[in-house]
């Protein structure tokens, strides 16, 4: 290398130094090795999850057809009935979730009506919050419940691309100090532009804490950490991947494309988490909730029948649920306000398929005018922990809820 | 209904107007700064380390030679410096209201016409509609704008230190009292809360909770504006309650309901406060175990005069400021003193900046940056002046884009600012101060990086060269028989990360940073590789760091030294290439774990 490129490239001498260091140091390779390695004959537990937020209406994504109450409560939106996908004791889908109908045909996808949670919380943030810690106090009990989930399996021995998140904004399901998750919106921004390996090198410390509470400059080092090893890692697997099934052309499809190719990466994902957003819906509901479950159904679909066809898929599962469901009566401008329970989706090889729980009434509601849950969502949490990852719930959930029998038999 | 407390109020304020004015007559001695003195500053060495830490955080950083000067100063004239302000402080923001949400209607209908060229009544409803559509844009555009231009005046007065104690208690109470231009839609109503925040930075809680539950922004994102005695919005009354002055667990769902019946009718009517009579409710209501006919004011003075809103405040503003909650006896020291002057701010700031407590390990270098502060202290100690624009895209990029925090509860804070993602962010941004990245380099890597570290098989479609090839080996061969979908030829489809776009567009500003490092280090006399190294740390680095970590530095900065076959100091004289290798140390040092604490 001569001395010219080496000062004013930097992508000459820093590109290619930061590209043979990272060939050379240690540590990224033999965490590639060691998953190589690793590779299992049967498919590794592993679980995706797609948040809606905003509330979607879950009485309008499965409808009640045959329910006097709903067409009463609903004179303008219980349209959506009538060009609905029948699945089965008197429900349908919504129309445009014409892909998923197909699925939950053809017996992947598990459908849990009326989960919620008791007391339930009419905020945006603090019911987020309490479906993202599993706990009443959100987030000030502490991790997410995907961080606890890390921790009930592999303890304190943290795996840089365990976790990750596909979007701008870290939901904090997947917030924990002692496994942070990587997340990146677009993988092509998902680097160090120059001089970042060698501040990973110089940087990296010693490891001075020896168990117990992680120090901040600690959880420091271990981001920069996984940051340096999963960048190329993770750019690599994902921009030479091809996908068996075309994936639309929406943000969800190419999110959704992107967790196609990190699932078959054998980077070790465990937990792989995208969002859609805009489902607040307090007017103009018809058209705004049929825009979003389309694009929610075109790419869901897609990924669904690519999980299909994946070897190493057979023990995924995907969890499609949001912070809460809309009020049973519409408003006055073609709209639903914050509601409490609705149903929660989850489908993919690893799922027994069918209808599970019991839809809540419609005219018993809460003193809100609310729907009262039937499910509590950490019933569904627990048979993800328990049957899909084999771990306990009960220091995941923080109590003892019973799974229900959502997860095929290994 | 509520005239005792109203009284006590009275008193105490006429109390705390009688401290005002013997601070006044005798600078630097109000009566907690007295107590302070006597009783807790001479267990505090106000050496370097300690003065730094008190610009960190009572301001936005500083260089080393203002941590010089405020040694020399002392402590207490330090923080009474930084509590006075600026002698003449910028002509405030002109603002006007240009939200199509609350624009005059005699102005609306002139624009209207102006972009139809002609008269309202001419036009068929079709046109009109597709008028107001077309106005609707503009006017929102120009809304953002004037948001955009604020933010910049804003930021442009932290870039020059011009109040930094003011401004970082801004930054506080923007966390504190949240709103965002997400959902109020305007622009004008967010400068005018952002305008009491600031005014009431240091001043006096209760005028603060008494402007914020007027404030048009508020009642806005809040809902109030939909709060009406026949359909009471508790959105609120609850916040108000949680988040702004009891914390949760200090009262009932009975009070929440309560207090939002008393503030029925509460409303805005073109970015202005309105009462409207006759949506409010004027029962009878309990409240914190009162009751009375309460309106919004009675709830007020009760949270006025209630014990535990000092508490709270005071747990919120010790955490903010330290980074670390604070012990329960701690907090309500400070609670008891927010008291004792009827929740005037200013001497609480006071008792805390000269607290030997705030100096301690635990704290002093162990708060996560948030962006503004990452990005502006940076700007501070290398000593580079970029245009505000681009420290508002850069903050964005990391997650702060100021006023529109995420969610009522405002900014996380401390490890909620860090993925890897932001953290590579943070380093590359650091090197955009530094003049070392491009900042298009964020959004579009270099093609011949890209394929470098896709691997040889993005350009030839072998992939037996690959790395990890093992692992597709003949699957991924026999995939790309049906090849139906490959990602990376999708990247250009993906929407552009709105923030680094953002980022990218401040690129036309075409500014280039102008600092002298070999300069300023051959005035320093640092002429060897480990007074380079010590200078480097210690000039860009809010913290310490370790004796390992400053070893690392200083192999990499000699074996880089030596490859370039370059001679120690003097710097200057040796070119321009020594200025490189600074640059590119510094970037380095400022991508750092440690260069994310302050």
């Amino acid at each position: 290398m001569d001395r010219r490129s080496l000062l004013l490239g930097s992508a000459g001498l820093f590109g290619g130094l930061a590209l043979s260091s990272a060939h050379a140091r240690p540590g990224g390779l033999v965490r590639l090795a060691g998953s190589l390695g690793a590779r299992r004959e049967t498919s590794p537990a592993r679980l995706v999850l797609v948040g809606l937020s905003g509330g979607n209406d879950g009485l309008n994504t499965v409808i009640p057809l045959e329910n006097d109450a709903y067409r009463r409560a609903r004179p303008k939106l219980s349209a959506a009935a009538d060009d609905a996908r029948a699945i089965g004791d008197g429900f349908g889908f919504h129309a445009s979730l014409e892909g998923l109908h197909r699925h939950f045909m053809e017996g992947r996808v598990a459908l849990v009506h009326g989960v919620g949670y008791p007391d339930p919380n009419l905020s945006h943030f603090k019911s987020t919050d309490i479906w993202q810690t599993a706990r009443a106090s959100g987030r000030l009990s502490g991790p997410g419940w995907i961080g606890r989930l890390c921790q009930a399996l592999h303890g304190a021995q943290a795996h840089a691309e365990r976790v990750v998140h596909v979007g701008t904004a870290l939901p904090y399901a997947l917030y924990s100090s002692l496994h942070p998750a990587v997340a990146f919106a677009a993988p092509r921004d998902y680097r160090f532009a120059r001089h970042g390996d060698d501040a990973a090198r110089v940087g990296a410390g010693g490891m001075d804490h020896a168990g117990g509470e992680v120090s901040r400059l600690e959880f420091l080092r271990e981001v920069m950490r996984d940051a340096h090893s999963s960048s190329d890692a993770v750019r690599r697997a994902i921009g030479n991947h091809a996908t068996r099934v075309e994936f639309p052309d929406s943000p969800l499809g190419t999110s959704l494309a992107i967790v196609s190719a990190l699932i078959e990466s054998d980077l070790g994902c465990e937990v792989l988490s995208v969002e859609l957003s805009g489902f607040d819906t307090h007017n103009n509901q018809l058209s705004r909730q049929r825009s979003n479950l389309s694009e929610l159904d075109g790419a869901l679909a897609a990924f669904l029948d690519e999980l299909e066809q994946m070897p190493g898929a057979r023990r995924t599962a995907v969890l499609v649920s949001s912070e809460f469901g809309r009020r049973v009566g519409e408003n006055a401008s073609g709209g639903t306000d914050h509601g409490t329970a609705a149903p929660v989706l989850v489908c993919g090889p690893a799922v027994r398929g069918g209808q599970f729980g019991r839809a809540p009434s419609l005219t018993k509601l809460d003193d809100r005018e609310n729907l009262i849950h039937t499910t509590d969502f950490r019933r569904v949490y627990a048979s993800v922990v328990e049957d899909l990852f084999g771990a306990p719930s009960e220091p995941v959930l923080g109590g003892s809820y019973e799974p229900l029998k959502l997860i095929a038999k290994a | 209904m509520l005239d005792r407390p109203r009284a006590r109020r009275r008193l105490a304020r006429r109390a705390a107007c009688l401290t005002a004015a013997a601070a006044i007559l005798l600078p630097g001695t109000g009566l907690a700064g007295m107590a302070a003195t006597q009783d807790i500053l001479p267990e505090l060495v106000f050496d370097a380390r300690a003065a730094e830490h008190l610009l960190n955080r009572a301001g936005f950083g500083a260089s080393s030679e203002e941590v010089d000067a405020a040694v020399e100063r002392g402590l207490v004239a330090t923080v009474d410096l930084l509590l006075a302000g600026p002698d003449r402080p910028r002509d405030p923001f002109f603002a006007e209201r240009v939200s199509y949400r609350n624009v005059d209607p005699v102005r609306r209908r002139a624009e209207l016409e102006a972009l139809a060229g002609r008269d309202l009544d001419e036009l068929t409803d079709e046109e009109r509609d597709d008028v107001a559509r077309e106005w609707r844009r503009k006017a929102i555009r120009t809304d953002q704008a004037q948001l955009i231009a604020y933010t910049e005046w804003w930021l442009d007065g932290l870039l020059r230190g011009e109040d930094p104690l003011r401004d970082r208690l801004t930054l506080f109470w923007m966390g504190y009292f949240t709103s965002s231009q997400e959902d109020v839609k305007d622009s004008h109503e967010m400068i005018l809360q952002h305008r009491l925040l600031r005014g009431q930075a240091l001043g006096s809680f209760g005028e603060l909770l008494r402007g914020i539950a007027r404030d048009p922004a508020m009642l806005e994102y809040l809902d109030n504006d939909d709060n009406k005695a026949e359909s009471p919005n508790e959105n609120f009354a609850r916040e108000l309650l949680e988040l702004f002055t009891l914390g949760e667990g200090h009262y009932t769902e009975a009070d929440v309901i309560d207090a939002a019946r008393a503030f029925t009718g509460w409303t805005d009517r073109r970015g202005e406060f309105r009462f409207r009579n006759s949506r409010h409710d004027r029962g009878k209501k309990r409240f914190l175990g009162r009751e009375g006919k309460f309106d919004g004011d009675d709830i007020l003075e009760i949270l006025h005069e209630e014990p535990r809103t000092a508490s709270y405040v005071c747990e919120r503003l010790i955490e903010f400021l330290e980074g670390t909650e604070a012990s329960p006896e701690r907090a309500e020291r400070y609670a008891q003193i927010l008291r004792e002057n009827d929740l005037e701010l200013r001497p609480v700031v006071r008792a805390l900046l000269l607290d030997p407590d705030f100096y301690r390990d635990e704290v002093v270098g162990n708060r996560i940056a948030g962006p503004v502060d990452l990005l502006v202290g940076a700007t501070q100690r290398v000593g580079v002046d970029p245009p505000s624009r681009l420290v508002a895209a850069g903050c964005r990029v990391l997650g702060q884009r100021i006023f529109y925090p995420p969610n009522v509860k405002g900014w996380e804070g401390n490890e909620g600012w860090i993925t890897t993602s932001s953290f590579m962010q943070r380093g590359n941004l650091a090197g955009v101060l530094l003049g070392v990245v491009a900042v298009g380099e964020l959004l579009d890597e270099p093609a011949d990086e890209y394929e470098a570290a896709m691997g040889s098989s993005t350009m030839d479609g072998d992939m037996s060269g690959d790395e990890d090839g093992a692992s597709r080996g003949p699957r991924g061969a026999r995939l790309r028989d049906r090849v139906m979908d490959r990602i990376g030829e999708r990247f250009d489809n993906l929407p552009q990360n709105p923030a680094l776009r953002d980022l990218t567009r401040t690129e036309s500003i075409g500014w280039t940073p102008r600092y002298y490092l070999a300069a300023r280090l051959d005035r320093v006399g640092a002429a060897d590789d480990e007074a380079v190294v010590d200078w480097l740390l210690d000039e860009l680095l809010a913290t310490r760091v370790g004796p390992a970590t400053r070893a690392e530095v200083l192999g990499l900065f000699s074996g880089q030294r030596e490859e370039l076959s370059l001679q120690e100091g003097p710097w200057v004289e040796a070119g321009p290439d020594v200025e490189h290798l600074l640059r590119r140390t510094a970037h380095v040092i400022l991508s750092l774990p440690e260069a994310q604490l302050h």
